[in-house]
């Protein structure tokens, strides 16, 4: 138990020095960081427009209203901004790189965890603006939609959203893991984003077969949706306990997964 | 390229549970029927097929790490290079990619309603060729742009983004407000997904043919002034320092 909290405190040291690092790395090229927070705003104002289309011609969507659906999609930015910027574009979306022209020896060689340095080295910075563009847009929904804010919500929505948060990053590294096998699958890292995504889609759009499927197989329903509507006041208490099962457990499969790759791996170069 | 299908596919589901859902209490949304919105996002990537291009992705990036000197000084035009390579892979992803077009176009009449005109979307698919020849162009304008930059990565984010919203690719430009549809209508993005796939789906009746043809060869041209403009006045800026 000490000794994996002594390794623990010492990867959280290590990732404060990186996140120092990235944040220099970022800032030295200005004009291309502006260009990353000017794309992923961009983004996130399609995602919207989109779903403001579809409501000039309809008024609620299995249930949700439009600003109901603008506070989730807003949640939405948040999560998936965290997601992608932390685990994904300078990370695992290099990872079949790595295996295809050898970068992954080295990484093999530091006396670190080989998971954390593969899906977490690099923080990818332009997803503040991305983070805040969320919030506002949650705390539009929140207001315009009149929806009941309470502090008593905030507790378990941020228990919920945290899990949700290593469940996505899970069923990130497990997915994009298997290019450790399949070589050169460029694509798994983009396919593993795409299955993230669904997780904008509120619980109730869902049939009974997918919405099962959607909560233990992939369960991506509770990364955003049962967050949200935590948040807004619809909390059933057995997701306290049944996401945090599911986070550990497949954050654990992960870790299999990825050891068990690793066996398998041959170096491509050196 | 299974890999890329399935994430072509998960879109395609994501869209399909956001309309089931919808069409649970509408009966139509703006002049779609349930089966018309499924067909319209069914049509996208089949549509997508065959006018998508990749070029802003790679020339950018040849261009400001000083790579393209070799084939500047050959006796050749490098648009014309870099149109008929993508016409190459194109034929590639297509021959690998049709017949699964195909094995779902079958299943799709066998199992729903849904129904596709052959003729339609022939031509469409027509269409979709000068409609390629537009996207190249948009692609190799957007692409020169990378001479007065020394960053070019987000160029092909920027026209995937016009594409998502002006070129029907996220939505049918039809389900706009009519202001908005009258402003959209006027880009040429429309014609690089919108209008093929409005033709594949039969649903030509709003199609004002004349106005589209001069539209659409007004954009041409005026592109491929552009195009030519933009590369002589970029080479003068070219530079491969060490190449």
């Amino acid at each position: 138990m000490v000794l994996m909290a002594t390794e623990i405190i010492k990867h959280l040291k290590l990732y404060w020095k990186l996140v120092r690092f990235s944040a220099s790395l970022e800032t030295e090229y200005r004009f291309s960081f502006l260009m990353e927070i000017l794309v992923e705003i961009l983004y996130f104002a399609v995602t919207l427009l989109a779903m403001r289309v579809i409501f000039w011609n309809v008024t609620e969507i299995a249930g949700w209203s439009f600003y109901q659906l603008l506070t989730l999609y807003g949640i939405n930015m948040v999560f998936s901004e965290l997601v992608l910027g932390l685990a994904f574009i300078f990370n695992l979306r290099r990872l079949p790189e790595k295996v295809l022209y050898g970068g992954l020896d080295v990484i093999l060689t530091k006396p670190i965890n080989s998971q954390f340095v593969v899906s977490l080295w690099r923080p990818y910075f332009a997803l503040v603006p991305g983070v805040l563009a969320g919030l506002i847009a949650t705390f539009y929904g929140f207001t315009k939609g009149n929806l009941n804010f309470s502090l008593l919500n905030l507790l378990p929505f941020t228990w919920l959203f945290v899990c949700g948060l290593i469940i996505a990053y899970s069923l990130g590294m497990i997915i994009t893991t298997f290019s450790v096998w399949l070589i050169n699958a460029v694509s798994l890292p983009t396919f593993a984003e795409q299955i993230i995504f669904l997780a904008k889609h509120p619980r109730s759009i869902f049939g009974k077969a997918w919405r099962v499927l959607f909560m233990t197989v992939v369960p991506t329903i509770f990364m955003v949706s049962i967050p949200t509507e935590t948040l807004i006041g619809n909390l059933q208490s057995y997701w306290l306990i049944v996401a945090p099962f599911l986070a550990f457990s497949l954050l654990f499969l992960s870790h299999i997964i990825w050891e068990q790759s690793l066996k398998s791996y041959c170096s491509a170069s050196s | 390229m299974i890999v890329w299908f399935l994430v072509e596919l998960l879109t395609l589901v994501s869209s399909f549970f956001i309309w089931t859902a919808i069409f649970q209490t509408h009966d139509t949304v703006g002049a779609y029927s349930y089966q018309a919105i499924i067909k319209y996002y069914l049509l996208v990537p089949l549509i997508g097929a065959f006018t998508s291009i990749y070029i802003s992705e790679h020339l950018p990036e040849r261009i400001r790490l000083g790579e393209i000197s070799i084939q500047v000084i050959k006796p050749y035009n490098i648009a014309f290079a870099y149109f008929s390579r993508s016409i190459g892979t194109k034929l590639v992803q297509l021959t690998i990619k049709l017949p699964v077009y195909l094995i779902i176009y079958l299943l799709i009449i066998m199992f729903t309603p849904i129904r596709i005109n052959l003729f339609y979307l022939a031509l469409s698919l027509f269409i979709a060729v000068f409609s390629l020849f537009l996207h190249f162009l948009i692609d190799f304008c957007l692409s020169c742009t990378a001479f007065w930059t020394d960053h070019a990565w987000y160029l092909s984010h920027l026209k995937f983004i016009m594409l998502m919203v002006f070129g029907g690719l996220t939505f049918p430009l039809d389900l706009l407000p009519i202001e908005l549809t009258k402003v959209f209508y006027w880009l040429p993005f429309k014609y690089i997904y919108y209008l093929p796939v409005k033709v594949a789906s039969g649903d030509i009746s709003q199609i004002h043919w004349p106005n589209e043809v001069l539209f659409f060869t007004v954009w041409t041209v005026g592109f491929l002034i552009l195009a030519h403009i933009l590369w002589k006045k970029g080479l003068t800026k070219y530079g491969a320092y060490g190449n």
